[in-house]
């Protein structure tokens, strides 16, 4: 038993060791490929802005056999083609498909995108700011053939530095080959694994005596796997930074020699061209190489922090299995496999489009995201609780507009202040109406009960969004019917949408209407469940109708009732479709509620982050709630 | 005389005023769309008011009764827009989210109810707090995950697989209500009988809790219908729109198709409003039966 436990320990920690290494490789591997590519790009760039130099220098007649001999005499350029802006004329081109073609011809329709192209650039060239290039000039693209990848490359093409057209280069770029560290570390990961088996068999196992030590053999052990683990585990790091650096530098001795060889050809040309076409200086000067340095560094930096977080994680993966919680877990599923297997389904569903959803967008709330600059890495974008101070910490609820001293409508606290009276005027008109028709219908008295039932039944179960725009159509200035009415009597129509006041008795109304049927039947069903024998003991004991209705029916709803309000304020609480389809929050989004007024901050506004800050408080004064109607509600169920 | 005047009649009389009243309040907007649905304009009102209305022409505007009864609208709206559509794109993903909701949700539902595992009560309770999580706080995640990931834009996986999900949390505490009420014997008996616990569940628990689990259908069915903002976001086609983007798009910003609207809602309302009315009163019982009892 004990050897077994042992044993299904150390193969626990051969799997998490072989994942993290696995990560540890992968991470690597990424980076380098990064660099490597970077390079083969710097590469390309220059390369094909030598080939637009030379190609600029001959004249017209002549650019075809140009094209021709640049692509012959260099192997890594694939193919160049020159376009004219002006009516869209191919005017070189070393392609197949334009081989029999007779130069200049119009570019085909179904290469536009190199036409779209190439109005960019001239737009990026005529925009300069102290003699730079404000846009990059140039333009790449990856092109991904079966065989190699090539790199297209597109440059301005100037004729005695007069904007002309665009010339499109291929390169073709070495593939990466696969380095042969990984087979060598994937090789020490096999012996390893070997040796722990061969180490820890059953045999040896059983042959330890840890009688003596028994009580802290699991710290022991623990702590003699974890030790053993980091001890691998740095040694491995060490190994792959190392690595790593080789790499990078391999990738530097590739582009120093490419700059070397074209160092003489730029040395008898004019260096201007260069500049010109918006390449960064520093990465063509070989002095400078600091640029590379310094993104190897960069990257160094970031590979460090992720074997760091890699480490971590994987330790506190060890700990949990090496510390036992793994064997409890795993004893827990053996015994309830069928109860994880049903729940299992439905529980993965909610982790993928719930609860992860739920911690990104909390996450994203510690950040600036908006629309512009989603690409930024997370440590640029992270700003802590500043979000949260923006939002919570905002006490100017008035505002100075053109000398007038006016409420500021997008408030946290006026948005909170307008979505409680709207949560408590909601529920309790709704519930008022719902008892007293529920009362009302209860008379066996009244005729054509299953009818009034259905009617009243009818506007909980029309889609709500249909109602809302209903509403709104009914409440318009002009052709409303509703104004059509307080015109009959002699009034002036009202602008429903004008005034904060009539704009949330607009929502107000859609939404009681919407609302009161689901807990007129609530309470329909609570009344019929009491006996009649206790209205007739109290009717003995000579209560009258208002003691009856308050001793009797009231407390016998309670159960069903208190479910209901509670439900029904989450809902209200975050009743979206109401107020964005009918006031939408006019006027000026003085009648917004919290879950509308974050819904137009974040697709509106386009600020992400503040939606995701603003969600999440919604999300907390709810909580609260829960928890604070919990507690209520069980000390009520104690006292009944 | 004398007898009309006590206290019990009169009450009887102002129940029956304000019932009545009540009914009339609640019928009135669905008239109201009615009218417009058969008037065959696509105006707002139900009737042109001459420049100078006098009382009855006002009367008259408010009555839901169309001047002109015409089934133009409801040709229209199938024949020249693209609501036949849009309709069918809403009824398949209506179906599959129905089908597929209430698999996930009545096995673990089950689950909930028969097993004591570690884990069940968090389960329950994350379900139940899963509730309070707004909506604007799941769009962009939602978003990222659908779209950019799973590359799953204007597919109907995406959307059905969004509303399933979503609609789980609710389902489970309904079915779970329900289940709790189906007596244990049951299903032990069974087991003495030599059936299996995947036996036992769909030949035994599923049949027994029909009721709720054609509840459960419904609120799936309703969540795939009704939805209009996560399907307007990941349905950018407007060949893909579901019936509900679609409305919406009949009386946004640049239009004001009433008629087409209203005629769209009418027949967009009609399968819900008879599947409600024909199983409310199961929706009742699965409320109030601890349903939403924390």
């Amino acid at each position: 038993m004990k050897a077994q436990v042992v044993n299904n320990r150390i193969f626990s920690f051969i799997v998490i060791f072989t994942l993290a290494y696995f990560a540890f490789l992968h991470g690597l591997n990424d980076s380098v490929s990064r660099l490597y590519q970077q390079s083969e790009v710097d590469k390309a760039v220059i390369l094909s802005g030598f080939t637009a130099h030379k190609m600029a220098g001959s004249d017209s007649l002549s650019l075809q056999d140009a094209a021709l001999n640049l692509k012959a005499s260099n192997e890594r350029i694939a193919d160049i083609k020159v376009l004219k802006l002006r009516g869209a004329k191919v005017i070189a081109s070393t392609q197949d498909e334009d081989k029999h073609q007779s130069f200049p011809f119009s570019l085909p329709k179904d290469q536009k995108s190199f036409f779209d192209e190439a109005k960019k650039i001239k737009s990026a060239y005529g925009k300069t700011k102290g003699g730079q290039f404000l846009n990059p000039l140039v333009s790449y693209q990856w092109l991904d053939t079966a065989s190699n990848s090539i790199l297209r490359v597109v440059y301005p093409y100037l004729v005695n530095d007069r904007f002309k057209g665009v010339l499109q280069v291929d390169v073709l770029t070495e593939p990466k080959a696969v380095s042969p560290y990984y087979v060598i570390d994937w090789f020490i990961l096999l012996v390893l694994a070997l040796a722990c088996l061969v180490f820890f068999n059953k045999k040896t196992l059983s042959n330890v005596n840890f009688k003596y030590i028994s009580v802290s053999k699991n710290t022991l052990n623990t702590s003699v796997y974890l030790f053993l683990f980091l001890c691998v585990a740095v040694l491995l790091c060490v190994r792959l930074v190392h690595n790593f650096q080789i790499e990078q530098s391999d990738a530097i001795n590739n582009i120093t020699e490419l700059l070397k060889s074209i160092e003489l050809v730029l040395a008898n040309t004019d260096m201007l061209w260069i500049n010109r076409y918006g390449l960064d200086m520093q990465r063509l000067d070989e002095v400078s190489q600091p640029f590379y340095l310094q993104w190897m560094a960069s990257n160094t930096q970031a590979l460090m922090a992720k074997l760091f977080v890699y480490i971590l994680l994987s330790s506190l993966l060890l700990i949990f299995f090496v510390s036992g919680s793994a064997a409890k877990t795993r004893d827990a599923f053996r015994e309830n496999r069928q109860a994880y297997m049903y729940v299992l389904p439905a529980m993965l569903g909610m982790l993928v489009l719930v609860f992860f959803p739920f911690s990104y967008g909390f996450i994203l709330s510690f950040t600036d995201t908006t629309m512009f600059n989603e690409s930024l890495s997370f440590s640029e974008r992270f700003v802590g609780f500043d979000n949260y101070l923006a939002i919570l910490g905002d006490f100017n609820l008035f505002k100075e507009l053109d000398g007038q001293t006016i409420i500021n409508y997008e408030n946290f606290y006026w948005t909170l202040f307008i979505t409680i009276c709207w949560t408590v005027s909601n529920v309790v008109f709704a519930v008022g109406l719902g008892l007293l028709l529920a009362l009302a219908l209860n008379d066996s008295r009244i005729k054509f009960r299953w009818f009034f039932r259905v009617a009243l039944i009818l506007p909980w179960a029309i889609p709500n969004y249909i109602t809302a725009l209903v509403w709104k159509g009914m409440f318009h200035q002009q052709f409303g019917v509703i104004n059509q009415v307080i015109q009959i009597f002699g009034f002036e129509p009202i602008d429903w949408f004008g005034s904060v006041f009539t704009s949330f008795l607009t929502g107000l109304t859609t939404n009681v209407w919407l609302g009161f049927p689901f807990m007129m039947v609530v309470i329909l069903g609570g009344l019929q469940s009491i006996s009649t024998d206790m209205y007739e003991a109290a009717k003995i004991d000579g209560a009258n109708r208002w003691q009856q209705f308050k001793y009797i029916t009231l407390p016998s709803l309670k159960p069903t009732l208190i479910p209901a309000v509670i439900l029904s304020v989450v809902w209200t609480f975050n009743m979206f479709n109401v107020i964005y389809l009918v006031s939408a929050g006019e006027p000026a989004g003085a009648n917004e509620i919290l879950i509308t007024q974050a819904y137009k901050i974040g697709f509106e506004k386009m600020q992400y982050a503040y939606a995701a800050a603003y969600s999440v408080v919604i999300f907390m004064i709810l909580l609260v709630y829960g928890v604070f109607q919990n507690k209520v509600s069980k000390v009520t169920d104690a006292n009944s | 005389m004398n007898k009309l005047f006590e206290t019990e009649n009169i009450l009887l009389i102002m129940r029956y005023v304000f019932v009545i009243s009540m009914t009339i309040l609640s019928l009135y907007p669905i008239f109201w769309v009615l009218s417009l649905a058969f008037s065959g304009s696509q105006s707002l009102s139900i009737t042109e008011l001459p420049a100078d209305p006098s009382s009855w022409d006002r009367i008259r505007a408010i009555i839901p009764w169309p001047e002109n009864f015409s089934i133009q609208n409801f040709i229209d709206v199938l024949t020249e827009q693209q609501f036949g559509r849009w309709l069918f794109n809403s009824a398949v993903v209506a179906g599959a989210t129905t089908v597929f909701g209430v698999f996930l949700a009545s096995t673990s539902a089950y689950a909930f109810s028969r097993f004591r595992f570690p884990g069940r009560g968090v389960g329950m309770m994350t379900f139940l707090v899963s509730q309070m999580f707004p909506g604007t706080l799941m769009l962009i995640p939602l978003y990222v995950i659908i779209v950019g990931w799973l590359n799953l834009e204007n597919s109907y996986i995406g959307l059905v697989l969004v509303y399933s999900v979503t609609a789980i949390p609710f389902c489970v505490w309904m079915l779970k209500g329900y289940f709790d009420t189906i007596p244990k014997e049951i299903e032990e008996s069974a087991i003495m009988d030599g059936a299996s616990q995947a036996v036992i569940f769909w030949k035994i628990i599923v049949p027994l809790a029909k009721p709720a689990i054609a509840v459960t259908a419904l609120f799936s069915f309703m969540a795939g219908w009704n939805e209009f903002i996560l399907a307007s976001i990941f349905m950018s086609e407007e060949q893909l729109y579901t019936a509900p983007v679609g409305l919406k798009f009949f009386v946004g910003e640049h239009s004001s198709m009433w008629g087409y609207f209203a005629a769209g809602s009418v027949i967009v309302s009609a399968p819900v409003v008879f599947l409600f009315l024909y199983l409310q009163k199961y929706l009742i019982s699965g409320l109030t039966s601890g349903g939403v009892k924390g």
